[in-house]
């Protein structure tokens, strides 16, 4: 049975990448183990060790959720999955600032990124008056004296055009991080990963009047999942998290979800100066800290199982040799 | 004919050419050795679909209305009058007024149209039979508007490991035969087979795009590579 529920949650996270399906991966070989061994100690663990995974995936898809529809328009049709692109021009690595140096990429290849960051300013000042559509993407187009076709340079679709403006903001708030770094170091963490997010929902106010459309443009959770995820490894690396294990995938996961609830929470603050959703995040922040188990050291409930699975398991194989 | 060896699937290909493709109003869209009209109608009618969109919601008179938008036009060129006069007949069966649509008798290697004229230029299954590829770029590349952008529809090599051996075996054990028994001409499809065997990769067609001077070209694999849509914008 726990094979069977693994592979019915696998089907349901399709979408995640690899990452997301290691917690599976390793639910799924440790199962294995566990039929051979017949611990059931340790076949308790596992259970436990999933069941906790799987909550944390779940958890950030359901905070997603769009909830709030634009009131002029009706929610558009969720868009077809594209087929994955093997060269594609919308590179969010390389927009969001990873990636290869300026000065490594070839000529050509820098002048088209340079008419996307134009392309994208130009679109994004279109957006209050004409939405996350087309039509701003080909007055974008028509702003850079170049035919409306050339909004074929950031994307296929409108959503494509809010992926790019996450990935900027990402970039952004990575450049604005490093800026900051000595001054934070005096905070405590939790002040520091509410100052980092403030900053991060900043830059979704500008355009707090249409964001719940560009949510629904979006189309499903999953398509931004994992410009989310990047958001949070920005925010926890500059924070000072290293960690190289389970708890890298538990830390981000769960500060997407609180950044992801956060925005929404935004779209209907109408206190002054958005007191509301800073507090909102400040509490967010307090609870995400308290289930992940950790003050100012990187621990987490799931290292803890870990250590205590590998403990059993070590234990098992003496005994058995014994 | 093309039903029968897609299993309908060039449908779906053509369709995903037009999404790409995203018609705004006022455009003016060129498709090359598509003398039958299957993307050309569907440009035309997704044009049409955006202009109506764009139109103001509330009719009647308003103070100072600017100018109505510019209507769009849809511009077939193919090297066969056939498939032309073919193409003219769908056009009026379903309907399409006469003069959404020009028909042009135009080799794609050298093509009637002054430069900058185009907002976007497609060939769809059709390059693959163009003798001088590089011309017709070249040509493709002369009549687009700058921030035109070029598509190409066009068999391609499978990516998926499986699938090759299986695409191999359908290619030249049944569609000669379906060719044979439906339209009694098996050496014309197992021309098309070859042909497609002989068309270059995806990779090495995205750099041609690029030696004939078109930037931000990327390719997309439809069905594990059977199928890719080349893309490639035209800046200066």
């Amino acid at each position: 049975t726990i094979l069977h529920e693994i592979s019915s949650v696998y089907r349901h996270n399709l979408d995640h990448k690899l990452e997301s399906r290691l917690p599976l991966v390793g639910a799924a070989m440790t199962s294995c183990l566990v039929s051979r061994v017949r611990h059931s100690e340790l076949a308790t663990l596992i259970r436990n060790g999933w069941c906790a995974s799987m909550l944390l995936i779940r958890s950030q898809s359901n905070d997603v959720r769009p909830v709030i529809h634009s009131p002029s328009t009706s929610p558009p049709p969720v868009p077809p999955p594209a087929p994955k692109p093997c060269r594609t021009n919308v590179t969010w690595d390389v927009m969001a600032g990873r990636g290869l140096k300026p000065k490594e990429q070839p000529k050509a290849t820098r002048d088209v990124q340079s008419l996307q960051a134009a392309l994208l300013e130009s679109a994004l000042g279109h957006v209050p008056t004409l939405g996350w559509s087309n039509s701003a993407m080909h007055q974008a187009a028509l702003d850079n004296d170049l035919s409306p076709a050339a909004a074929g340079l950031l994307g296929d679709a409108p959503s494509d055009l809010v992926k790019a403006f996450l990935a900027r903001c990402n970039f952004e708030l990575e450049e604005a991080l490093l800026e900051e770094g000595p001054q934070l170091e005096l905070c405590p963490l939790h002040a520091r990963i509410v100052a980092a997010l403030r900053q991060r929902i900043e830059m979704i106010v500008p355009y707090k009047a249409s964001w719940a459309g560009a949510l629904a443009t979006l189309g499903s959770p999953v398509a931004a999942m994992e410009l989310y995820m990047d958001a949070a490894g920005i925010i926890w690396r500059a924070v000072g998290d290293e960690s190289e294990d389970l708890t890298w995938l538990a830390h981000r996961t769960v500060l997407s979800g609180v950044l992801a609830s956060s925005e929404l929470y935004l779209l209907t603050d109408n206190s002054p100066g958005h007191e509301d959703t800073w507090a909102a995040v400040d509490r967010a922040v307090g609870e995400a800290l308290k289930l992940l188990g950790s003050s100012d050291a990187v621990g987490g409930a799931l290292g803890g199982l870990r250590d205590k699975a590998y403990a059993t398991i070590l234990d098992v194989m003496a005994s058995r040799r014994g | 004919m093309n039903d029968l060896m897609s299993a309908g699937m060039h449908r779906v290909w053509k369709d995903r050419l037009v999404e790409k493709l995203r018609p705004f109003p006022g455009m003016r869209h060129l498709d090359v050795a598509g003398g039958t009209g299957d993307v050309a109608f569907r440009v035309l009618r997704a044009l049409r679909e955006a202009e109506a969109a764009a139109r103001p919601q509330v009719p009647g008179p308003g103070p100072s209305r600017s100018a109505p938008p510019q209507k769009g036009t849809v511009v077939i060129a193919d090297i066969n009058p056939a498939m032309l006069l073919e193409g003219r007949k769908r056009a009026a069966g379903e309907g399409i007024d006469s003069y959404d649509l020009e028909w042009v008798e135009a080799s794609a290697e050298t093509l009637p149209f002054p430069d900058d004229s185009m907002d976007s230029y497609t060939i769809s299954f059709g390059i693959r039979n163009v003798t001088d590829r590089d011309a017709a770029l070249r040509e493709a590349k002369r009549v687009l508007r700058p921030g035109g952008r070029f598509l190409c529809l066009e068999f391609s090599k499978v990516v998926v490991p499986g699938l090759q051996q299986l695409y191999d075996l359908y290619s030249f054990a049944v569609i000669p035969q379906i060719g044979r028994l439906v339209a009694n001409d098996g050496a014309s499809y197992q021309y098309l087979v070859e042909s497609i065997r002989m068309f270059p990769d995806q990779e090495s067609w995205a750099r041609q795009l690029e030696a004939a001077g078109l930037v931000g070209v990327e390719y997309e694999n439809l069905m594990g590579g059977v199928v890719a849509i080349h893309s490639g914008f035209k800046l200066h």
